[in-house]
């Protein structure tokens, strides 16, 4: 298939020109990083720089050994390590929640603004309105979502020196999260988001249903991936990773047929 | 109308589109068969859901016909629907933008997704927002801008890529006066050289018989009249239409009626108005050799040639009874 590619960047451009104005977008894209990557590790690990909380550094150890000295850790730094896990669960949450609010901006949104006409009477074919869409939300929630991972990992490094001496999340296992898991879901978030968008009216619509979709569907793919990735079987790591490269590239195969100009118009 | 195909701009071949739902069958276009020549301004006519906007976005291939075809710009819109749709600027009737983005910068984007190099772009966004008073308004945002402004905006875009064909979607609908007006001079100048085609829907016939040389009726999908307004000025003559002013008399209605089809008759005061129907010019000496005659006095004789609203009117009346 021929894409023209400078149709495809034009609309991404102004998607992300159109977003950068919006305050409400802004703040999606803003305040859900510093939520996930700045204030749940502040509030969780600060604790355990003054002892811990009470309860993990009165208990007996923990028989769940997340490393090889983990016999040699503190009852304390035991329960640092199970909350590092459980809140670097909760980062996979990102990249589900921003592009939810985007992503029905970017397309229920020409249907509300009565721009979806010009788009479609435009010398472009429906695979690169769509590739332009997917792109327009994909670029500002993938980098969003990493600049959020990012002081995640940073602070969480500063709490693990302090408190295990040693860096537990400087790991294969959180780079690879960050730069491969986290954008493969959030391209399904987006492609799951256009389905809901064809079949609502208006932007509010889309963002209630595709909202409860996606926190339903994605923490449970992103569990089914994190448990290998903790225990570090790497074989199913590389089998989930290809599952979810095809879960995308199927999506989007049925996002593209479902996506009908002529449906598009007669919404508005 | 036979026409030229060397000419030529549109040619369209029982163009049809039908929707289909669970319940029903809508044909939204029957059959339409469209030859416009470069350089005219033809105005599609019809009531609400007659189908115009419809016809024009197959035309512009907006959407795909169910049975028929057209040629374009000399591409087949089936075929060759991105080429068709290159040479086509549309102001749909709701003036869609970007309102969180500036007038410059929509204007941008629709000028990059026609593939518009950048210096045309700057040149004619400089031109148009100049001819539409714009330009002081240019780096502000679209959200502020009247539907007046928005209209005009929504013309500059439909111009960015320098169209053949400019279609308008009711472009005089929700515009002040003085903004339509503005407009139908506008559309007069930017169509005297003959270079560009201009299709507009509307329902403001007035404005359309000051600007359109055709006129394309259509109703329930089906064309009814596709003839020049030189043609229709013809026509008019054929069916003229005369108002009498008289003073009151028992027997006006029924001399009257002899010499052919009252129209309309109305009595004020002393005097009776009647606006009637006839077929020959050469009848006005005898009606009112017969009125004198009978001692009714004749106060005034108008003539009115049929304008495009009587034969509106006359076409879609006809198409209803019909039916």
């Amino acid at each position: 298939m021929n894409i023209q590619w400078q149709g495809v960047l034009a609309i991404v451009k102004k998607d992300i020109l159109d977003m950068s104005q919006s305050k409400y977008l802004l703040f999606s894209l803003f305040l859900v990083p510093l939520l996930f990557g700045v204030l749940f590790p502040v509030i969780y690990f600060s604790p355990y720089l003054s002892g811990g909380f009470p309860s993990s550094s009165n208990q007996s150890s923990i028989n769940f050994p997340l490393t090889s000295n983990w016999s040699q850790l503190t009852p304390n730094q035991q329960s640092f390590i199970l909350l590092v896990e459980i809140t670097y669960f909760l980062i996979l949450l990102m990249p589900v929640i921003i592009p939810t609010y985007l992503a029905a901006d970017s397309f229920v949104g020409e249907k509300d603004k009565g721009t979806s006409v010009n788009l479609v009477a435009a010398p472009l074919t429906d695979t690169e309105i769509y590739l332009g869409k997917l792109l327009g939300v994909a670029i500002p929630t993938i980098t969003a979502s990493l600049a959020g991972d990012l002081m995640f990992f940073a602070l969480t490094s500063f709490y693990s020196l302090q408190i295990l001496g040693f860096n537990y999340v400087l790991s294969f296992r959180f780079f690879y999260t960050i730069l491969v898991l986290a954008p493969l879901m959030t391209l399904a978030v987006i492609n799951l988001m256009i389905w809901v968008s064809t079949k609502t009216n208006s932007t509010r619509d889309a963002q209630q249903y595709g909202g409860i979709l996606t926190l339903i569907a994605f923490p449970f793919i992103g569990t089914i991936i994190a448990v290998p990735l903790i225990f570090g079987v790497v074989a199913q790591v590389i089998f989930l990773t290809l599952l979810l490269i095809l879960i995308n590239y199927f999506a989007t195969i049925i996002g593209l047929r479902l996506f009908n100009r002529e449906k598009w118009i007669s919404m508005v | 109308m036979k026409k030229d195909t060397d000419t030529l701009i549109i040619r369209a071949r029982n163009l049809s589109k039908t929707y289909f739902s669970v319940t029903r069958k809508v044909n939204a276009v029957s059959n339409l068969n469209l030859d416009i020549e470069k350089g005219e301004i033809v105005g599609l006519l019809g009531p609400n859901g007659a189908g115009k906007t419809t016809s024009i976005n197959l035309l512009s291939t907006i959407i795909k016909p169910t049975e028929g075809g057209a040629i374009v710009n000399g591409r087949d819109i089936l075929l060759d629907d991105l080429e068709v749709r290159r040479s086509i600027g549309i102001v749909p009737d709701n003036p869609g933008f970007y309102k969180r983005l500036t007038a410059s910068q929509n204007l941008n984007f629709y000028g990059a997704i026609y593939g518009t190099a950048k210096e045309l772009i700057d040149e004619r966004k400089e031109k148009y927002l100049k001819q539409f008073d714009l330009q002081e308004v240019e780096n502000q945002k679209v959200g502020g801008f009247s539907k007046g402004m928005k209209q005009k905006l929504s013309i500059v875009k439909a111009l960015i890529n320098d169209p053949e064909i400019l279609i308008f979607d009711e472009p005089w609908s929700g515009l002040s006066p003085e903004a339509q007006r503005e407009l139908r001079d506008f559309l007069l100048g930017l169509t005297s050289g003959k270079e560009r085609t201009v299709i507009i829907t509307t329902h403001n016939l007035r404005m359309a018989e000051e600007l359109i040389t055709r006129a394309v009726i259509i109703n329930h999908g089906r064309l009814l009249l596709d003839k020049s307004i030189d043609e229709l000025r013809r026509d008019g003559k054929a069916t003229l239409t005369i108002q009498l002013e008289l003073s009151n008399s028992d027997q006006n209605q029924s001399i009257i009626s002899k010499y052919g089809e009252v129209l309309d008759h109305e009595v004020k005061e002393n005097r009776s108005y009647f606006t009637l129907k006839m077929k020959d010019e050469e009848i006005i000496p005898n009606l009112i050799e017969t009125l004198v005659h009978n001692k009714i006095k004749v106060y005034n004789v108008a003539r009115r040639s049929s304008s495009l609203e009587d034969v509106y009117f006359e076409v879609i009346g006809n198409q209803e009874e019909s039916e």
